[in-house]
């Protein structure tokens, strides 16, 4: 079965709820201190270096592949039609 | 209309599709993480400004022990003290590059300053030596640590403002340590008993350089031996890196050159003695610096060895080392090497995750001490009066 191309409306909705999930743990994360426990973990640091660990994978692919991956979709979507066509 | 056979424009569609992947990925994040970086290395009076007020408000709600999560106590302290001293080193590198901000800033480096001064704070030195590195100056024990990094800011805070309220007590402090450099019989001071580090003895040093600048009383005839270790024997022979620990009893290296102790000492040199500092710099700069798409790192050892990391590194991810990253921010700035301070920057900003919150800035995975180094690192500036 072939697979349908995303539609404009959607490739936004998911690049913009990237950017929400980001913005939305970026100040939740701003009340906690994280480097201690990334430097200097104790009994009680498991939790927030799996928090900073998810955060962190999070940011690197927001900031360093999600510009790319976009506009990939954005040109695989606008040059979908004479696509489909031929 | 001219068209291309399926095939042919499946293939260029998907070939443009992963030119422009590939585009974007090169430049886009190297170019947005970068905008700050560049902005802190210019020195731009809102990107300073806004994280001085935010280190200065963490001074002046004040910095606890509980603030920290090390299971270790001596870490806890040492981690409080650092985090004072590197406020009040960023808040004065800050005044001294903007005097408009001296007034709003003050109260800050006083509070940092009285912290390091406090009971709570020296506590971590004096229960490792079983006494009090202020009430014990005419004593022959090293303190290094505490003595010489509290030193350093009283004689940044001298010799940036005139009417310094802590002058005195550098003085106090000066004379103990050129003493105790003097007398030192392999010129290295312990920092606490039976540890000796370079890092922190650079920091001594630096202050008594820039003492000496600044008052005029000459230390020479106490430091010459101290300088020539730091230009020569403390250097790891191949890689000029500074080593990081020595047997005090014998001035035999007990660790590598690493890129944590190289980097702070670096700075800490380069505040007083720049060409003193230059050599680590180097060293840094050719065996340890690298970048991945513009993100630049600094490793914690030289090619061809192998360690883990510590306290003073960090955890390594892939051998890069988090502490010798940030520090190294530092000496690209006072020598010059802006592209490899904007893509340490970069690295600190993807890492960093900067938020602006009313008027402050500051970076949420840094905590209290690393928004302190941060300023610091990112305001550094040879003291040249």
């Amino acid at each position: 079965m072939k697979r349908r191309s995303p539609s404009l409306r959607r490739i936004l909705i998911e690049a913009a709820a990237l950017v929400a999930v980001h913005f939305v743990l970026l100040r939740i994360l701003a009340r906690a201190n994280l480097l201690e426990h990334l430097l200097a973990p104790g009994a009680d640091s498991r939790f927030a270096l799996g928090v900073t660990a998810v955060f962190l994978l999070l940011r690197v692919f927001f900031f360093v592949f999600v510009p790319g991956w976009l506009l990939v979709r954005l040109w695989l979507w606008a040059t979908r039609i004479r696509a489909d066509r031929t | 209309m001219f068209s291309l056979p399926w095939n042919v424009a499946r293939w260029v569609r998907w070939s443009v599709a992963v030119l422009l992947f590939v585009g974007a990925t090169a430049f886009v994040p190297r170019w947005w993480c970068g905008r700050e970086g560049a902005r802190y290395y210019t020195g731009d009076p809102a990107t300073v400004a806004a994280l001085a007020r935010h280190v200065a408000g963490t001074m002046a709600r004040g910095v606890s022990d509980s603030d920290f999560t090390s299971d270790s106590a001596r870490f806890r302290g040492e981690w409080q003290f650092g985090t004072h001293q590197m406020a009040a080193l960023g808040l004065l590198q800050t005044c001294r590059q903007h005097p408009e901000l001296r007034d709003e800033l003050r109260p800050g480096i006083e509070n940092a300053i009285a912290g390091l001064l406090s009971p709570a704070v020296r506590a971590f030195d004096a229960q490792s030596w079983g006494e009090d590195a202020l009430d014990s100056l005419d004593g022959p024990y090293g303190h290094a640590a505490y003595l010489g990094y509290l030193n350093l800011v009283l004689a940044l805070d001298r010799a940036t403002f005139a009417d310094s309220r802590h002058t005195a007590l550098n003085d106090r402090i000066s004379a103990a340590l050129a003493r105790r450099f003097g007398a030192a019989s392999h010129q290295i001071i312990e920092t606490y008993p039976g540890e000796a580090y370079p890092v922190d003895n650079a920091s001594g040093l630096a202050s008594l350089l820039l003492h000496q600048r600044v008052t005029g009383i000459d230390h020479a005839a106490a430091l010459t031996g101290t300088l020539e270790c730091f230009r020569t024997r403390w250097r790891d022979p191949r890689t000029g890196l500074l080593q990081q620990a020595l047997d005090h009893r014998s001035g035999q290296a007990m660790d590598r050159g690493r890129a944590s102790g190289t980097a702070l000492a670096a700075y800490f040199l380069a505040l007083a003695d720049p060409e003193l500092a230059r050599p680590f710099f180097r060293s840094l700069r050719t065996h340890l610096a690298g970048s991945i798409l513009g993100f630049g790192y600094v490793d914690e050892y030289a090619a061809g060895e192998r360690g883990g990391g510590d306290i003073d590194s960090g955890p390594l991810i892939f051998g890069m080392s988090p502490s010798g990253t940030g520090f190294t921010i530092a000496t690209s700035r006072v020598f010059g090497d802006r592209a490899l301070y904007v893509s340490l920057a970069r690295t600190a900003y993807l890492m960093g995750a900067p938020v602006a919150q009313g008027d402050e800035r500051f970076f949420i995975t840094g905590g209290p001490l690393g928004n302190a180094i941060l300023l610091a690192m990112f305001t550094a500036q040879p003291v040249v009066r």
